[in-house]
């Protein structure tokens, strides 16, 4: 299983859907993808790890650095995730204090408006 | 290095029914990412037949993988032309996979704070959530990562998976 990524713009918002692995052999390719977002100017992101089957710490790693390129630019990154495997490595590292963590992409999209 | 509190060697019994049974597994694979998924595949291969639940084959899988995926960073010398042994036992009671390289492992564990690099130092901590019990061993021609989980469902010892 190899990892899919979409990116999409729902109303300003840069949105990236996750489907599939995300491990060491993976990993970069998520983090080429967040790279060129940054780039692009979008500093508040929202990953979709619904379709995620497998993540491990490369995986998180990624994530972590990501977040760290969005906040020099006072930009956040938002997660949807209602998998409990999922859910799980993230209490388990402590990231669900670092990354807030929605149920569904209209949820995390209110919340940075909101903001 | 052990991290759990006492050697663990149950070697001696075995799984009367699932497809351990009286054998070892054992499964050998060039050191290289892309070879990650194929490991897990295997590993869930053999806690489904040892039968783990899906919860416990999910942790399997995760904490098999950052195993694995240490010894493929880390654990390999000379790249794609070392390879990576795992071998799994089964007992009435536990499944124990061990993970063998050819290196040195890292054995780096950081804090809350660690950044993007170093944030694969999660894998001890999540291998030893996860699993019953981890041992991490160093020695001269590679490291051997220890995992050891409980074959017994819901608190109860799988009848089908035999008591001795």
């Amino acid at each position: 299983m190899d990892l899919k990524i979409e990116s999409k713009e729902v109303e300003g918002v840069g949105v990236i859907v996750l489907e599939g692995e995300v491990d060491v052999y993976t990993a970069p390719k998520l983090k080429s993808r967040l790279i060129d977002i940054v780039d692009e100017g979008k500093f508040n992101i929202i990953i979709d790890l619904q379709k995620v089957e497998f993540m491990d710490s490369s995986g998180l790693g990624v994530l972590v650095g990501g977040l760290k390129r969005v906040k020099s630019h006072q930009g956040s990154i938002l997660l949807v995730c209602t998998q409990e495997n999922i859910l799980k490595i993230f209490r388990i590292t402590g990231l669900v204090k670092v990354f807030p963590i929605f149920s569904s992409e209209e949820e995390a999209i209110k919340s940075i408006q909101g903001s | 290095m052990f991290l759990c509190s006492r050697k663990y060697d149950r070697s001696k019994y075995r799984c009367k029914r699932c497809v351990l049974h009286n054998s070892v597994d054992e499964f050998t694979i060039g050191s290289e990412s892309s070879n990650l998924s194929r490991i897990r595949d295997h590993i869930y291969f053999i806690g489904n037949h040892c039968e783990l639940d899906e919860k416990q084959l999910f942790d399997l899988q995760v904490a098999v993988g950052e195993a694995a995926a240490n010894a493929i960073e880390h654990g390999s010398p000379l790249g794609r032309e070392n390879i990576v042994r795992l071998k799994a036992t089964c007992d009435s009671e536990y499944l124990t996979v061990t993970i063998k390289d050819e290196g040195q492992f890292r054995r780096c564990v950081h804090g809350p704070n660690g950044d993007e690099v170093n944030f694969r130092g999660r894998g001890i901590p999540l291998m030893l959530a996860l699993m019953e019990k981890v041992a991490i061993d160093e020695a001269k021609d590679g490291t051997c990562v220890m995992l050891v989980t409980q074959v017994a469902r819901n608190g109860h010892i799988s009848e089908e998976c035999g008591g001795l």
